[in-house]
């Protein structure tokens, strides 16, 4: 039998870490009818803190009353010209300092994000996408922000960022084993429309574990699903026309998604400055 | 017999290193065993509740169950999910020189080559070229269909159905090891 020692130091890290991530996930269970709020702003979210450490502390949100997204485009300097370059069908593994990124650069953006825990962080290549929701507020909130992405810059001026902000109501708990889309919405903010882009997020019931999207041009986007959500981007105005749904136990079905037509702009957009300033 | 997370943490680290040098050889890819590995017993934590043994052998025959059906998965998406892991609250640290090293020595990648160019030359070119393109060099699926002329998911299913192809010659060679 292999030693332990064998391992990569890499692994040997893990095994440390799934231990305590074990003990706190068991200590979880004992307390899972308690419902929990998210994080409030002063508490660094696990999420973004030392990543060897667990990342979604914060347990299962039991009431899903309030969502925002923070999707922070982070183009690396000389990097790619092409707005979306990058982008990926299926979601990438995120950094620790991608996170921490997003985190600083736009949770502070918009006030009641501010004040929230993330509940699903979507990357795909260096792009990342956060969801964050409260079960304080009756209403859903989106909010969407980039920052560094050239064409958005030719808009509002370099280094700047965009947000913006969507709101609906009235999201309920979906049954067992199926999936509530809350919201399919789309952005544009150039005239060429180079950097378009279609955001959906839901909910999902108990038993999902995942969530593909087929866009009505027959491509398929796979969604990041954690603590009971699910979120999904791509780069362009094609609608989700449905979802395929995978259950713990290995059933798939296939639903389709019935939204209202997607909206594209002029988005609501509030331009700050990467500092947080104000801007045109 | 319920497994706890210490039955876990024992179950880790004695057969970590083997389940490692399992999915290397049947990825060829260091970051992908690695991940794998992590993600199972990540997987396995999340659904001890249906495992019914009473011993360790029989943990982790049930855990090598679950790794093969994470290959399988990695098969057919051409990623390795990390749900489990995110469910869980842990990811896989970046890997260093030293880490990639240690993997190949495990899985004795380097004494494999031969076998491996033997089984890479009983793949059909479609095949060869696909894999080379996704795990030689690394390049997306969009990429990899762009350069083959063909749709992404045909591109998925040449490097799925290759890397299936030298797995069974990876099965054969281990014998019965993880059976």
């Amino acid at each position: 039998m292999p030693e332990i020692t064998q391992l990569p130091p890499v692994l040997l890290a893990f095994g440390d870490d799934f231990a305590a991530a074990m003990d706190a996930a068991v200590a979880r269970g004992s307390e899972a009818t308690r419902p929990r709020r998210p994080r409030r702003a002063g508490s660094r979210p696990a999420l973004f803190s030392d990543r060897r450490r667990p990342l979604w502390a914060a347990g299962v949100l039991t009431a899903i009353a309030a969502l925002a997204i923070v999707l922070v485009v982070g183009v690396p300097g000389g990097g790619p010209t092409t707005a979306f370059a990058g982008w990926r069908a299926i979601p990438t593994t995120p950094t620790a300092d991608q996170l921490q990124e997003a985190s600083t650069t736009c949770a502070g953006r918009d006030p009641d994000v501010a004040s929230l825990g993330p509940v699903v962080a979507d990357t795909r290549g260096p792009f990342a996408l956060l969801v964050y929701a409260d079960s304080s507020s009756g209403a859903t909130a989106t909010t969407v922000c980039w920052s560094g992405l050239a064409s958005a810059e030719a808009v509002i001026g370099p280094g700047k960022a965009v947000v913006a902000v969507a709101t609906v109501s009235g999201v309920p708990s979906p049954a067992a084993g199926s999936v509530i889309v809350d919201g399919q919405f789309g952005l544009e903010v150039t005239p060429s429309a180079a950097a378009d882009f279609t955001v959906l997020t839901g909910v999902e019931g108990a038993g999902v574990s995942s969530v593909s999207l087929v866009l009505v041009d027959g491509s398929t986007v796979e969604a990041t699903s954690s603590n009971g959500h699910f979120a999904a981007w791509w780069p362009n105005s094609e609608a989700a026309k449905s979802a395929e749904i995978t259950t713990t136990s290995g059933a798939t079905t296939q639903v389709p998604i019935s939204l209202p037509q997607i909206q594209y702009g002029p988005a609501p957009l509030a331009a700050t400055g990467a500092s947080g300033a104000s801007t045109p | 017999m319920p497994l706890e997370p210490a039955d876990f943490t024992r179950l880790y680290r004695s057969y970590a290193a083997q389940l490692l040098r399992f999915f290397a050889r049947r990825t060829l890819q260091s970051e992908v065993a690695v991940d794998l590995v992590a993600e199972t017993f990540a997987r396995a934590f999340a659904d001890r509740a249906s495992f019914r043994g009473g011993s360790d052998s029989e943990a982790i025959a049930w855990i090598f169950g679950v790794a093969r059906h994470q290959l399988s998965e990695y098969y057919r998406r051409g990623s390795v999910e990390r749900r489990a892991l995110a469910r869980l609250g842990v990811e896989v640290g970046q890997m260093s020189e030293l880490d990639y090293e240690r993997v190949e020595e495990l899985a004795s990648l380097r004494s494999q080559r031969a076998s491996i160019a033997v089984a890479l030359a009983a793949l059909s070119a479609d095949q060869r070229r696909a894999l080379e393109l996704r795990v030689v060099q690394e390049r997306p699926y969009d990429e990899v269909a762009i350069v083959l002329g063909v749709s992404e998911q045909t591109a998925r299913a040449r490097v799925s159905r290759a890397l299936r192809a030298l797995a069974q010659g990876a099965d054969q060679e281990e014998g019965s090891e993880l059976a």
